[in-house]
This record gives C-alpha cells, sequence and structure tokens, in this order.
C-alpha cells in the first residue's frame, strides 16, 4: 500500500512537478487535470508519408502556434490503414493518404467531411484544374439530397502526380516506351523493375489487357471523333473494371510480365536505374524527378521519364481529417502548407508536384528549368543567375533587377546562342493561370536536357487527358488481392515437387535401412551368442 | 497491512512477460485464424479457402524446400569448417572462429543489402538468378548457426576415442562415419533446427535478394497482414507454427534415439 502511494505521488510530481504543493489532495489533483487539457488543445498528431514534408516548416508552424505537433510518418497507404484503425478515435488529427484510401476511409465512415470555408489559403493557392479533378472522383457517402460527396469534401489536396516509367535512353527505344508493351517485350528481357505494388501493378494489367480497345479509343480522339472529355471517360471505364473476369485476364497478363522483367521492388527502383542495376523502372512522377535529377548530378547519367500513350493513372494525395480531431489546429495547419512560400519551400525538398499553384512555386520551377518570359504590368524582377526571354533572344541576369529591361546591360548580358534553352516554350497555364499576376505569362523556356523532367513534374495537358484515376476496388479487392498474391507466386512448380517427394520418400527409406540394421545386429548377437 | 518479500515475487516480470509476448499472441493467432473477416463469427472459412487454392500450399512448399535447402547446404559447408576449427592447431587464439562470427555483429538487412550489391556486381543477382540469390543470402546468413553448434560438440569431444578406432584397424573413412559424426550428433541436430525454423518463417532476405520474385510462406503471410486480412493471414501463421512445432518434435525424437549403436552409420 505504501508503495502504491509512493508511486501515485511521484506520478502526479513528475506531471505538474513545478506547481506541486502539499494544499491537500484535491488541488493538485484539479491541477494536473487543468495542464492535460491545456496540452490537448495545444498539440496536433500528423500522421504522414515519411520523407514528404520539409521537417523545418513542422518546427516553424510549432512557432508560429505555439503549439506541439506529434509527427509520425508511415511507408504505405496498407500501413496507415492498420496503424490508424488500431488507435482509438481521436489518437490522430490529420492522415495524408492517398486518393483511393480516402475512398475507403470515407466508406467505413471513419473520416468527416471538411468545412471548406476554412481552408482558406488552400482555396486561394491551390491549382482549380487540380483541384477540380479530386470533385470528379466520387466517395460512397451520401449528402442529404441523395448525391454523393466528393474526394473534394473530404480531403485539401497535398501532392499530386502521374505513373510512367523512367528509363535510360541509351538501353530503351523511345518507340518502344510509348506503349505498356514494353514490359512484356523480349528485346527488354530482364531489364525491368516494376512496383510491388498491387494496385500500381493492377493498373498496367488492366491496361495492357485492354491495350487494343485504347488505342481504338485513341484513334477515335485522334481523328476528332472524340472529344478529349469523352475519351477521358473511356479510359476512366477501363479502369474501373475489376470483375472476376477482368482480374483473371489482369493475372494472365501479369504473370507473363513477371517472366520478362527483372523483379519488383518496394523502394529501391528509384536508386537501381541510377547504378544501372535495371534500365526501366515503374515509377511515381515524383520519384522519376528524384530519379533523373539524381542520375544527372551524381552519375553524370540522362534518364527520361514517359507516361505510355494507352492512358496511365493519375494519383492524388490529400490531408484529411479523423473522427474526433482537433480541427482548430488541423486547419491550421492544412492553410498553413498551403501558403505560396512555404509550399515552395516543401516542393523543393520533397520533389512531388504540390497542389498548391502560386507564383511563388511557378518562379521556383521555372528557375529549376529554364528561362522565364519577360513581363510588363506588375512589377518585374529578376534575380541573380536568373535567365530572361525578351524580344527573340535570352539574357542571363548578373544583379538583381527590377523593372529593368533585359536590355539593360548593366544589368543582364546576352546569352549566347549555343547555351539558350528550348526556344519553344512550355505552357503552364493548365496549372497557374488563376494564380500568376496579370501580364505575366505561365511559360517556361526549358533546357534540352531537362524539358522531360519539367513534363514529368508538370504533365501537359494531353497527358493529363490521358490520365484516369484509381478508384477503390471496394468489395472486389478481396479477389484483387487473392490475383496479386497468385502473381507473385507463380513460378515453375516441377522442382519444387520433386524435391519435396524426395525429402519425403528418404524418411521411409531411413527406417528401413534402420530395421534391417538392426535384424542384422540381432542376428549377429545371437550368433554370438 | 505489511509487505514481506517473497522469493517468488521476482518471477513476476518473467510471468508477465510470458503471458504478454508468448500466451496472449499464439491465442490471439488461434482467435483470428477461427474467425471470419466479415461477420467476425467463429468459422472455418480460412481453413477452406487454405486448402481450396493450390498457389497457398504451392508456396508452403517452395518454404519446405528453400528450408531444406539451406539446412542441407549449411551442413554440408559448415560440417568440415566446425571440424577444421575445433583442431587446436588451426585455432589456436579462436580468432578463425571470431572471423566466421563476425558478420553477425552486423544488422542482417545492411548485410543483405550489401550481398544484393555484391551479387549483381559480379552478375548473378536477383533479377537473372532469383533461386541462386536466395539460397545464397540464407546460406550465408545462417552459416554461423550451424557452425557454432557443431564446433562448442567437436571441442567436447573425446578425441581419444578417435585414436583407438584408428587402433582397431578403421580407415580414416570409416573412423569419420562410424566415430566421428555419431559423437557430434548433437550437434548436428541442433544445427539442423537452428537453421530450418527460422529460414522457414523467413522472407526479407528472400524478398530483397530475390527482387521479390520468390515468394516464401513469410512474405506470402505478410501480404495478407498488409491488404488487412488479418483473419487468412493468422490461420497462415497458425500452420507455420505447427509446422516448426512438428519439426522441433521430430529434432527431439531424432536425437533421443540416435545413439552409437542404433546409428545409420
Amino acid at each position: 500500500m505504501k508503495s502504491l502511494l509512493i508511486l501515485t505521488l511521484s506520478i502526479i510530481a513528475m506531471n505538474g512537478f513545478s506547481s506541486f504543493t502539499f494544499n491537500g489532495d484535491y488541488q493538485v489533483h484539479e491541477k494536473t487535470n487543468t495542464v492535460l487539457k491545456a496540452n490537448n488543445d495545444n498539440v496536433i498528431t500528423i500522421y504522414n508519408s515519411s520523407d514528404y514534408i520539409d521537417e523545418g516548416l513542422i518546427t516553424a508552424f510549432e512557432e508560429e502556434y505555439n503549439c506541439t505537433v506529434n509527427y509520425y510518418t508511415f511507408d504505405t497507404n496498407e500501413t496507415m490503414y492498420n496503424q490508424f484503425t488500431l488507435q482509438p478515435e481521436g489518437t490522430y488529427d490529420l492522415l495524408c493518404p492517398s486518393e483511393y484510401m480516402i475512398q475507403k476511409l470515407v466508406s467505413e465512415d471513419l473520416i468527416v467531411p471538411l468545412d471548406r470555408s476554412k481552408l482558406t489559403t488552400y482555396n486561394e493557392y491551390a491549382a482549380q484544374n487540380i483541384k477540380n479533378k479530386l470533385d470528379e472522383m466520387l466517395t460512397t457517402a451520401q449528402k442529404e439530397d441523395g448525391s454523393y460527396y466528393t474526394l473534394g469534401d473530404y480531403a485539401a489536396g497535398y501532392m499530386w502526380g502521374t505513373m510512367g516509367i523512367v528509363y535510360d535512353p541509351e538501353y530503351v527505344h523511345e518507340e518502344d516506351i510509348k506503349t505498356w508493351d514494353i514490359f512484356w517485350n523480349e528485346k527488354y528481357h530482364k531489364m525491368a523493375s516494376v512496383k510491388n505494388s498491387m494496385r500500381d501493378t493492377y493498373v498496367v494489367g488492366i491496361l495492357h489487357a485492354y491495350q487494343d480497345e485504347l488505342n481504338v479509343y485513341r484513334q477515335k480522339y485522334e481523328n476528332g471523333e472524340i472529344s478529349a472529355l469523352e475519351y477521358n471517360a473511356k479510359i476512366q471505364e477501363v479502369f474501373d473494371r475489376h470483375s472476376q473476369e477482368d482480374i483473371n485476364k489482369v493475372r494472365e497478363e501479369l504473370i507473363s510480365m513477371k517472366n520478362n522483367i527483372y523483379g519488383f521492388e518496394v523502394d529501391s527502383g528509384k536508386n537501381d536505374i541510377i547504378t544501372g542495376k535495371i534500365k526501366m523502372n515503374l515509377a511515381w512522377s515524383g520519384d522519376a524527378v528524384y530519379s533523373i535529377d539524381t542520375a544527372s548530378e551524381e552519375a553524370d547519367k540522362y534518364l527520361e521519364y514517359s507516361v505510355p500513350e494507352e492512358g496511365s493513372n493519375i494519383w492524388y494525395d490529400g490531408w484529411v481529417m479523423p473522427k474526433g480531431a482537433n480541427e482548430e489546429l488541423a486547419y491550421a495547419f492544412i492553410n498553413f502548407l498551403s501558403d505560396p512560400t512555404n509550399a515552395a519551400i516543401n516542393m523543393n525538398y520533397i520533389g512531388y508536384t504540390s497542389f498548391v499553384a502560386s507564383e511563388e512555386v511557378f518562379d521556383q520551377v521555372v528557375n529549376w528549368y529554364g528561362a522565364h518570359e519577360y513581363y510588363e504590368g506588375t512589377p518585374y524582377s529578376a534575380e541573380l543567375e536568373d535567365v530572361v526571354h525578351y524580344g527573340d533572344k535570352f539574357y542571363l541576369c548578373i544583379q538583381d533587377a527590377q523593372g529593368i529591361l533585359p536590355t539593360n546591360e548593366e544589368y543582364f548580358e546576352e546569352l549566347p546562342e549555343e547555351d539558350w534553352p528550348l526556344t519553344t516554350p512550355v505552357d503552364l497555364s493548365y496549372y497557374f493561370a488563376s494564380n500568376l499576376p496579370e501580364g505575366k505569362a505561365a511559360l517556361c523556356y526549358p533546357y534540352e536536357d531537362s524539358a522531360n523532367q519539367l513534363e514529368a513534374q508538370y504533365p501537359t495537358v494531353e497527358i493529363i487527358n490521358r490520365c484516369a484515376f484509381m478508384n477503390d476496388f471496394g468489395e472486389d479487392n478481396a479477389n484483387v488481392v487473392i490475383m496479386w498474391s497468385q502473381v507473385k507466386a507463380a513460378t515453375n512448380m516441377v522442382p519444387y515437387y520433386v524435391i519435396i517427394i524426395l525429402a519425403i520418400a528418404l524418411v521411409p527409406c531411413y527406417f528401413l535401412i534402420k530395421f534391417i540394421k538392426e535384424k542384422r545386429e540381432q542376428k549377429y548377437l545371437s550368433d554370438f551368442n | 497491512m505489511s509487505f514481506r518479500f517473497q522469493r517468488k515475487y521476482l518471477s513476476i516480470p518473467y510471468i508477465v512477460f510470458f503471458l504478454l509476448f508468448i500466451i496472449v499472441p499464439i491465442f490471439l493467432i488461434i482467435y483470428y485464424a477461427f474467425t471470419d473477416k466479415a461477420t467476425g463469427n467463429f468459422s472455418f472459412i480460412n481453413l477452406v479457402h487454405f486448402f481450396s487454392d493450390m498457389t497457398n500450399i504451392n508456396v508452403l512448399i517452395i518454404s519446405l524446400v528453400f528450408a531444406l535447402a539451406t539446412t542441407v547446404i549449411c551442413l554440408i559447408i559448415g560440417y568440415p569448417i566446425a571440424y577444421i576449427l575445433a583442431n587446436k592447431k588451426f585455432n589456436k587464439n579462436k580468432v578463425i572462429v571470431m572471423l566466421f562470427v563476425m558478420p553477425m555483429w552486423i544488422n542482417f538487412i545492411i548485410r543483405t543489402g550489401a550481398t544484393r550489391d555484391l551479387l549483381t556486381w559480379i552478375g548473378l543477382g536477383g533479377g537473372t538468378h532469383p533461386t541462386f540469390a536466395t539460397l545464397v543470402g540464407l546460406v550465408y546468413n545462417y552459416l554461423p548457426f550451424t557452425v557454432l553448434p557443431l564446433y562448442s560438440t567437436m571441442l567436447k569431444m573425446d578425441r581419444s576415442l578417435i585414436e583407438a578406432s584408428a587402433d582397431l584397424g578403421a580407415n580414416p573413412v570409416q573412423t569419420f562415419i562410424k566415430v566421428v559424426i555419431p559423437m557430434t550428433m548433437p550437434g548436428i541436430v541442433s544445427a539442423c533446427t537452428m537453421v530450418f525454423m527460422p529460414t522457414i518463417s523467413s522472407y526479407v532476405i528472400s524478398d530483397l535478394l530475390s527482387e521479390y520474385n520468390i515468394v516464401l510462406f513469410g512474405s506470402y503471410i505478410d501480404l495478407y497482414f498488409n491488404q488487412a486480412n488479418w483473419n487468412f493471414g493468422a490461420f497462415m501463421a497458425l500452420i507455420m507454427l505447427i509446422l516448426v512445432g512438428i519439426s522441433v518434435v521430430v529434432t527431439r525424437k531424432f536425437s533421443k534415439e540416435e545413439n552409437a549403436r542404433t546409428s545409420l552409420w
């Protein structure tokens, strides 16, 4: 009993050491309670993918809002789901899963819709066209009027991207990479690795299974028989196929693919392609940017990213709020990340494409990849080493300039023609149009060897049109899991059967020999006697 | 109320540990294995599911074959090594024994990552030779577990018996088969169990080294756990538990029965 008392006292002392007084039990008790409560209001628990935020921003957020951030990370959406569902309600205040997982969380009634009016900064700076995409994706939750909630009702977008193939152009022919068939192509036997992820590989399988059908749609679209919207809807329809018959088809496809590829990978592929273990890798655009970037910087290797022409997957990660979350801080955190400057810092760190399409992000992206266009109207500014397109020439900024024409030799130097970026600009207005000040063109003149990387980060509208999203499999998920396990286990079983039968046959042999030996020994002993 | 210390209270931490980390998990596995995921009721659906799909049994067979092969290869490599090491002429300062055990000082995931790069470098990587790479990784990782028990039994071996057999006219081969092997049988049995049991459930090594081309039972279970199908995963974990249990019982019986006179050799 005495030890119990000491234990209790020490726990109380630990909770409120500085304010501990001997004024009787009641007061001490009350004191610890208020301390705990104040703590809860000031704490936000965030659960995000690993390496998916510039952690300096978390510290900045803690300082600005005078709160504590408990930051935890997961490696896959499935791990997140398992961990999240095991914890009691209210453990996490913000999660950052992918689109299909958000659908699953909604269908299991684990997260709450966001109050869009509280996402002020996000509403202002996130790219309208990409936000609209989120609103095209439906969830299974119904509103009062019978219509369905969209993904945008539940999630504030964080990062997005496409799925494609990173490849080494030295080994892989440009014509071959235009189709998913390259994973089945004998010419590239044991050269490619794909994600060890059921859903991503399912996309490849279903697109290859219905390749001919998709090519017909593509032909129609190119001939102008169907609009971009209709074309996208057709691809989406193929994506959503997961009846047992389709699953069987995908299984056949994936098993034959497995025999031709190098292997599956979880996270090693983005480095393996740099070291040259593999020549092709099924990758998300953000990882592709990482691979291309690292390869050119560290290995002096030029890699490219391509989204095959049959179509591909466009994915979104977003912040969602579980039931019982600390709403105030959660909204504050989403808005904090959507702040134009913070988003630029974050994007610089992660390498993925942010939902936020502010002027700051635009400037950063343009300076990464090439030259910007001179503009009038809003105060024009260029920083040291910026490259500017003006008239039909390029100029290098040699001194920070504000409102000065690039022809001014004190601030700018004309670039010799051999150092020029490409003269045809990439139009990024699909993403940035609404957030750039008037007069500033959303154009980027990329350098020849960074044009492809820019396209990986901000795909052309053409690519967006042939990308569809991957809805949650819903009820059919269990069947897809079985299919996936069969694909993973598929191998030539004959040698295994032979060995196991031989091993089993050894057991009776052992007893037989032993029996004979014992008989002989008995005979020997009896003879001896 | 006075607290009187008794010696049996010292066992409390062990009992708590035993309950929390051994008994409760086993009951959880059994509970999940025999409940239906959809309804949560008692059912044999996982059992039916397991034996109705040949893939599941194939994966089990693949794992068994890999465990058997690893055990045999480890024995073939490890036995002579242990024999040489136990000879005091070669191993005066026990430095060589230490060299064999040294890889175990490094975490096996790091070691396996290095093995993967090495094998790819010499052109025998998991992408092109998944079976070979996996076997190399398994043998490399479990070889110390073979060498150590064999080495310790061989140190204790009575060497005068070897001389005696030579005196009685046995040639070196006969001496080895009739005298050395029976004397080291306990070491062989414990080496076998120490390799067979962990390899049958290992999966990180095979995943990394075969580039996920070879799926062993452990990673197969992980696949289902990952997709939040705890029930089917738990059922397969139970099967693995039973298999390992059988292998323990068999080797126990084997090592008891095996003595010099009734030996097979």
